[in-house]
């Protein structure tokens, strides 16, 4: 044997031995953070949750008690527009302004002559949403978004690769990370983006355009073994390099004009064959404890379906013994 | 007391008491234990609840026939209730002592029977102090919990209105 391909085995050995460690490292910081996530979804927690979508802006206030017990509020672009309040089977809700009707009512233009038309609290006694089951797409309902989302970041955890966030990495890039380094005590889990297109793939018959996972970056806040935070982020410019590669394209202007050009280029693709556009998309959540003892009320309201409202509602809003 | 009648229970709960025994196959306590024959399971006290429930009158099934085939299970004592409106059946509620073999305090084991039930993936929630699986049957819902050595499986007809304060109600219950 000579000396030379005696080395490259030792090389791929040492290679493959440390791929392992990089595998196992990250099954452990999936278990670790999936544990994380079961254990905070089923305490009382304040959840703060803002979504930009595109030009609007969601926030979503919410008091969880216990599974079947919330209370919650959406401000849409800093209006308060509606509140909910689920109590076991009864939910009680209030329109605070007509925007609120686009974001939780099934059809917005007939709902607005409802029985939430007089701003004040109404009752419906089995109307409350069951949040274990199918719930509308993310993006639809601020407030069921916000309620499910342990769900669904679990999901998107399982379908992902987690590392834990680490500054000495020789491929992190602080100019790429748009989110804040985690504070004393607290480990950020990053998931790692889908794969972006390469050269080779980004062109001929088979070439897909990216998708909505594919310009994801997501990181995972945990102390002391619960979630406080997770920010969501859904764009093109911490992909401005590997795009312009793949498409062999350069746009000009600033970073911002370069990642407007790029968007506006996948989506064209996307456009092409046959699916949604990729709508940039910024999420925020921030998990606080609730003092002890908390418990949600409902108020005095006018008994009536709310059956207008997506997910929610019973045929005649009345518990009948 | 209440006489028990003897009526058809809803599928889940039969399916509870086949998963009590199939669990018991795969036990983590040593292979020398064995769980226990039907003969041999008592029945609780018919008691434990009230006679009605919401608008429901409450009565005790007899599940002798279910339990006569039962082999190596991890219940001690089992009673199973009917939940009734008029005389249509709407819930179980299924109370069963297990066994000192069943680890009950341990997640994997809770895990596996749970998800022996059900035809959906159970999610759990914690409502109150208690951690509950949510999980759905042939046209129910099914609910399950643990307290102390007891499990409780509640199952439910999906177009019966307040489910979940029946659950809130049951999840008083303390054998």
């Amino acid at each position: 044997m000579r000396r030379g391909s005696f080395g490259v085995i030792v090389g791929l050995v040492l290679m493959a031995s440390s791929l392992a460690g990089c595998s196992k490292a990250a099954a452990t910081a999936k278990a670790q953070l999936l544990t994380a996530i079961g254990n905070t979804a089923l305490l009382s927690n304040h959840l703060s949750y803002l979504d930009a979508v595109g030009a609007t802006q969601l926030d979503v206030d919410a008091d969880i008690e216990d599974g079947f017990r919330y209370q919650a509020s959406l401000s849409v672009d800093g209006t308060a527009a509606y509140q909910e309040i689920a109590r076991d089977d009864a939910l009680a809700a209030r329109l605070l302004s007509p925007v609120g009707l686009q974001w939780v009512a099934a059809s917005p233009a007939s709902a607005e002559a409802g029985p939430l038309a007089s701003g004040g609290w109404v009752v419906d006694e089995l109307g409350a949403p069951v949040l274990t089951s199918a719930l509308p797409t993310p993006g639809a309902d601020p407030i069921l978004d916000a309620l499910s989302y342990f769900s669904t970041l679990e999901a998107s955890v399982e379908a992902a690769e987690v590392v834990k966030f680490d500054p000495n990495a020789l491929d992190y890039r602080p100019d790429l990370d748009p989110f804040p380094r985690p504070g004393p005590g607290v480990i950020r889990y990053d998931l790692t983006p889908g794969r972006l297109p390469t050269r080779a793939t980004a062109t001929g018959p088979a070439a897909e355009p990216p998708g909505a996972n594919d310009l994801e970056k997501l990181s995972v806040y945990v102390h002391d073994g619960l979630v406080v935070a997770v920010r969501d982020q859904i764009a093109v410019e911490p992909f401005v390099q590997p795009l312009e590669r793949a498409y062999a394209v350069h746009p000009p202007g600033d970073a911002d004009q370069q990642a407007a050009a790029l968007l506006s280029l996948i989506n064209g693709l996307r456009e092409a064959a046959g699916v949604a556009p990729i709508v940039p998309r910024s999420l925020t959540l921030m998990v606080t404890p609730e003092p002890v003892g908390f418990h949600v009320v409902i108020p005095p309201a006018t008994v009536a379906s709310l059956k207008i409202l997506d997910h929610r509602g019973s045929a005649t809003g009345q518990l009948t013994f | 007391m209440r006489l028990g009648r003897v009526r058809a229970p809803m599928s889940a709960a039969i399916l509870a008491l086949g998963s009590l025994v199939a669990v018991a196959g795969c036990a983590t306590s040593p292979a020398s234990a064995r769980g226990l024959s039907g003969a041999q399971i008592k029945a609780l006290d018919p008691d434990l609840l009230p006679a009605h429930i919401l608008d429901l009158s409450v009565d005790v099934e007899n599940v002798t026939k279910q339990l006569h085939n039962a082999q190596n299970s991890y219940v001690d004592a089992l009673t199973l209730f009917g939940l009734r409106r008029g005389s249509l059946l709407i819930a179980t509620f299924q109370v069963s002592q297990l066994t000192s073999l069943a680890r009950v305090s341990n997640p994997a084991f809770q895990q596996a029977f749970v998800a022996s039930i059900g035809g959906t993936t159970p999610v759990e929630v914690r409502l109150g102090g208690t951690d509950v699986w949510l999980t759905t049957g042939t046209d129910e819902q099914v609910s399950i919990w643990f307290s102390g050595r007891d499990l409780l499986v509640l199952s439910v007809r999906n177009d019966y209105g307040p489910q979940r304060t029946l659950i809130r109600q049951l999840l008083a219950v303390r054998p």
